[in-house]
C-alpha cells in the first residue's frame, strides 16, 4: 500500500525549453508522478490572458514531457498560470498529497543518491521514500550525518545511522548499496553540497524553518540553491499517507 | 498517453497583499498631492471632503465586492457593467474606465513631478529652464516619471509586485509618524474658522469632487478578483477596510496639517504635507528629516499610484477585447517581453498627453469624473442583477442594505459629477456620447448582447448549449474549442448559467 501512496511531484517551466533528465524520470519509475507544467505570469498581465494566449502551447509541452516517462509510469499533467511559482508548487502538493517534490536538474545516470539525515527531521518518510525509489533501481544510497561540531557524540549519529539502514533493508534494499557517512561539521550545508559533488541525486527532508533560519536560510533551502544535481525534497506533512 | 491536462490560474493574493494593493494605490494622492489645493477650497472643512469622498467610494466598494464575487474576471468595473446592462453601456463603462485610468496616471505623475522639482531646484537643475518647452517643472518631472514608468512596464520588470508591500509599509509609517507627532502639536483654535469665510460650506462638495481621486485604487482589488484567495471573504475585506483606512489617513492628516501649520502657508502648495512635516518634526528639533521623510513618502506614494494605474489600464483593454468591444490586436503579448506592450504604448502616450495638456487639479478631475460615470454605472449594474435575478448571478459577498445602498451608490456618484467645473462635465458628456458611437460603429455588429439585462427584457427562446450537449453529431468537438481562442464572449456567457 505505501509503494502506491507515494506520490511525488515534477515542476516543469513550460514557458521554457525545460524538461527533466531521462535518467531522473527513470528512477521516479515506481512512484505516481504528477507533472506540474507552470507558467510564469509577469506583473503587466493577468494570468487570464496568459491563458488565453498561451493554453495550448503549454499542454502541448506538458504532455510532450510525459511522454518522456517510461511507459509503464502513472503520470498525471497538470498546467497552472502562476505569478508565483513556489505558491504553485505548495498549493498543487497539498492537492494531490504528494510526499516529494523533485527541483530537477541534469544528471547522469542515477548510480550514487546522497540521503542526509538529520536527528530530529521527518526521517521515517525520507526513508520511505529511499526505500520505494531503490527498490526497482540499481543505485547505491549514501546515508549521510552531519553533526554540528562540539555539539553531540559522533556515536550518537552513528547510531542513528545504523538504524536508518536497517529501515532501507527492510525495505528490500540489499545492505551492500548502503554506505554512511557521520562527519564532525562547522556548516552542515556546506559540507551537504561539498558530498553532493559524489553523487547524482539528492533525497532530502524538507524542515520547519527556526527563526534563525528563516533569517540565515535554513539548510534545505541553502543545500537546494548551491547544488547542481537533482533534489527529491521529501515534504513534512501527513497527508501523504491519507491516500 | 493522451491524457487530459487540466489548466488552472493560480491564486497568490491573500488578504494582506489585497489590502497592500488597494491602500498602495489610494494613499498616493490624498495625501501627498492634494491637501494643499484642498485646503485653498474649503480650509479645515476640507476634512469633511475627505470622508464624504470616502463615504461614496466605500457605497461603491460594497457594491463591486458583490459583483467581483459573483464574476471574478479580469476587467474589473467594466466588466461588472458590460455583464449586467451590455455591450452599450461596456462600451461607455470600458472608454470610462480606461481614459479616466489615464487621466489618473498623469495626476500621479504630476504630483510626483511636485516632489521632484524642489529637489532639482536645490540641486540648481531648474527644471522649468527649458524655455523652449512652456513646461513647468513638476509637469517635466511627471513626463520624465510617467515615461519611465511606461518603459519599465513595456519591457516588463518581475517583482514591482513584492515590492508593493514594502512601499505600503513604509507608507504608513512614515504618515503614522507625522500623524503621531502631528497630534501633539495641533491646536484645535487653528482650525477656526472651520469653513473658508468666502464660500462657507458651500465649498465642500466642489472640493469632495476634487478628492474624490484619491479613493480611485479601491477598484483596483476588484480587477485582481481572479487573483484572491478565498474571494468571498478576502475581497469585501479588503476594498472596505482600504477605503476606511484611507479615509481615517486623510482626514487626520489634514486636520493636523491645518492644526499646526496656518492656513495661508499650504494653501494650493503641491507639496503642503512635507511643509507641515517641516513644522511638526521642527517641533522635535528634527524638521529636516521631517521634509525628507515625506518627500520621500511623496515620491514614492505617486509612484506606485502610477505604476498600479498603468497596469489595469492595459486590463482593460484586455478585458474589453477579450468581450469583443476592442480590437484583440491591441491586448497583444509581446513575444520576448511577455507584456501588453501595444496597450501599454496606446495608453503611455495618453498618459504623456494628459500630462502636457492638463494642470494637475484638472487632470484629478477629470480621473474623477470618469471613474464616478463608471460607479454610478457599477451600481446600477448591480440592481439590475439582483432584479432580474440574472442566471449565474451567485454572489460569495452580498452587500447588506440592498437597495438603499446602491442606490445611493448610483445617485451620489452621479450627483458628484454636478459638482465639478464645466470642462469636466462637458469631458463625461463627450465620453458617453463617444461610447455610444463606439458601439453603434463596431461593436453592435461583432457582439450579441448576452447581458443580465438583455436575457430579462427578451429571454432566449431556446437553451443553446443544452441543445448542444444532446447533439452527438461530428460538430460537437469543434464547438467546444471555439470559445477557447475565438468567440469568448459566448464561451463566458455558458459558463456563468452553469
Amino acid at each position: 500500500m505505501s509503494d502506491t501512496a507515494l506520490t511525488v511531484l515534477v515542476p516543469v517551466d513550460v514557458s521554457s525549453e525545460e524538461r527533466p533528465d531521462p535518467d531522473l524520470l527513470d528512477l521516479l519509475r515506481p512512484a505516481r508522478i504528477v507533472l506540474v507544467g507552470w507558467y510564469p505570469v509577469p506583473d503587466q498581465v493577468t494570468p487570464e490572458q496568459m491563458r488565453d494566449e498561451y493554453e495550448s502551447d503549454a499542454v502541448e509541452r506538458i504532455e510532450d514531457v510525459a511522454a518522456d516517462f517510461p511507459a509503464e509510469t502513472d503520470v498525471e499533467t497538470l498546467v497552472v498560470f502562476t505569478p508565483d511559482r513556489s505558491t504553485t508548487i505548495d498549493r498543487v502538493a497539498d492537492d494531490y498529497h504528494a510526499a516529494v517534490v523533485v527541483v530537477p536538474r541534469d544528471v547522469r545516470p542515477v548510480e550514487r543518491v546522497l540521503v542526509p539525515i538529520r536527528g530530529d527531521a521527518n526521517i521515517d518518510r525520507i526513508l520511505a521514500v529511499v526505500g520505494t525509489l531503490l527498490e526497482e533501481s540499481e543505485a547505491t544510497v549514501t546515508l549521510f550525518h552531519a553533526v554540528p561540531s562540539g555539539d553531540e557524540d559522533v556515536s550518537v549519529g552513528r547510531t542513528l545511522l545504523d538504524g536508518a539502514v536497517d529501515h532501507l533493508v527492510d525495505a528490500g534494499v540489499a545492505a551492500d548499496r548502503v554506505d554512511t557517512a557521520v562527519v564532525e561539521s562547522e556548516s552542515p550545508a556546506d559540507d551537504i553540497i561539498d558530498a553532493a559533488a559524489n553523487h547524482d541525486v539528492l533525497v532530502i527532508g524538507e524542515t520547519e524553518p527556526s527563526l534563525i533560519e528563516h533569517i540565515l536560510g535554513d539548510v534545505p533551502t541553502r543545500v537546494v540553491q548551491n547544488v547542481d544535481r537533482p533534489v527529491l525534497v521529501v515534504r513534512n506533512t501527513d497527508s501523504s499517507d491519507s491516500e | 498517453m493522451g491524457s487530459e491536462t487540466e489548466t488552472q490560474l493560480e491564486r497568490t493574493l491573500g488578504l494582506t497583499e489585497a489590502l497592500m494593493i488597494g491602500i498602495g494605490t489610494m494613499v498616493g494622492a490624498g495625501i501627498f498631492v492634494l491637501p494643499g489645493a484642498a485646503a485653498a477650497l474649503s480650509g479645515p472643512a476640507s476634512a469633511i471632503a475627505f470622508v464624504l469622498a470616502g463615504g461614496i467610494a466605500m457605497l461603491t466598494a460594497l457594491s463591486a465586492s458583490e459583483l467581483a464575487t459573483a464574476m471574478p474576471a479580469s476587467g474589473g468595473p467594466y466588466h461588472f457593467i458590460n455583464k449586467g446592462l451590455g455591450p452599450l453601456f461596456g462600451s461607455i463603462a470600458g472608454l470610462g474606465n480606461w481614459l479616466g485610468l489615464a487621466f489618473a496616471t498623469a495626476f500621479y505623475a504630476v504630483g510626483f513631478g511636485n516632489y521632484v522639482d524642489p529637489l532639482m531646484a536645490s540641486l540648481e537643475l531648474n527644471l522649468g529652464i527649458v524655455a523652449a518647452v512652456p513646461l513647468s517643472g513638476p509637469q517635466i518631472g511627471g513626463l520624465a516619471a510617467a515615461a519611465a514608468f511606461i518603459v519599465v512596464n513595456y519591457l516588463s520588470t518581475d517583482g514591482t509586485g513584492d515590492l508593493q508591500n514594502v512601499i505600503v509599509i513604509v507608507l504608513l509609517v512614515i504618515l503614522g509618524a507625522f500623524i503621531a507627532l502631528g497630534a501633539t502639536q495641533a491646536r484645535p483654535a487653528e482650525l477656526l474658522p472651520f469653513f473658508p469665510q468666502g464660500s462657507g460650506p458651500g465649498s465642500i462638495l466642489p472640493t469632495t469632487a476634487l478628492v474624490f481621486v484619491s479613493y480611485l485604487g479601491f477598484a483596483q482589488v476588484a480587477t485582481v478578483a481572479g487573483e484572491i484567495k478565498a474571494p468571498g471573504k478576502n475581497l469585501p475585506r479588503a476594498m472596505v477596510g482600504g477605503v476606511l483606512l484611507v479615509t481615517l489617513i486623510y482626514a487626520a492628516s489634514i486636520l493636523i496639517l491645518l492644526g499646526v501649520v496656518p492656513l495661508d502657508q499650504v494653501a494650493g502648495e503641491g507639496t503642503a504635507i512635507a511643509i507641515g512635516a517641516e513644522a511638526i518634526f521642527g517641533g522635535f528639533g528634527i524638521g529636516l528629516i521631517g521634509v525628507g521623510l515625506l518627500t520621500f513618502g511623496g515620491l514614492l506614494a505617486t509612484a506606485s499610484s502610477a505604476n498600479a494605474s498603468v497596469l489595469s489600464a492595459s486590463r482593460i483593454n484586455y478585458a474589453m477585447g477579450r468581450d469583443g468591444l476592442m480590437d484583440k490586436r491591441l491586448s497583444k503579448i509581446h513575444d520576448r517581453f511577455n507584456t501588453p506592450y501595444r496597450s501599454i504604448a496606446l495608453t503611455g502616450g495618453l498618459i504623456l498627453l494628459f500630462i502636457v495638456a492638463g494642470q494637475v487639479n484638472a487632470l484629478a478631475k477629470a480621473g474623477s469624473v470618469l471613474h464616478l460615470l463608471v460607479y454610478g454605472l457599477l451600481n446600477v449594474s448591480l440592481i439590475v442583477m439582483r432584479e432580474t435575478e440574472a442566471m449565474g448571478y451567485d454572489p460569495e459577498f452580498e452587500l447588506p442594505g440592498y437597495p438603499v445602498v446602491p442606490a445611493l451608490g448610483a445617485l451620489l456618484s452621479f450627483a458628484l459629477i454636478g459638482f465639478m467645473d464645466l470642462q469636466q462635465i462637458l469631458l463625461a458628456g463627450t465620453l458617453v456620447v463617444a461610447g455610444i458611437v463606439w458601439y453603434f460603429v463596431y461593436v453592435r455588429k461583432r457582439v450579441e448582447d448576452t447581458s443580465a439585462l438583455a436575457q430579462y427584457r427578451s429571454p432566449p427562446a431556446v437553451e443553446v448549449e443544452v441543445a448542444v450537449d444532446f447533439d452527438v453529431g461530428p460538430d460537437d468537438i469543434p464547438a467546444e474549442d471555439i470559445p477557447a481562442d475565438d468567440s469568448t464572449t459566448a464561451g463566458h456567457g455558458g459558463g456563468a448559467n452553469d
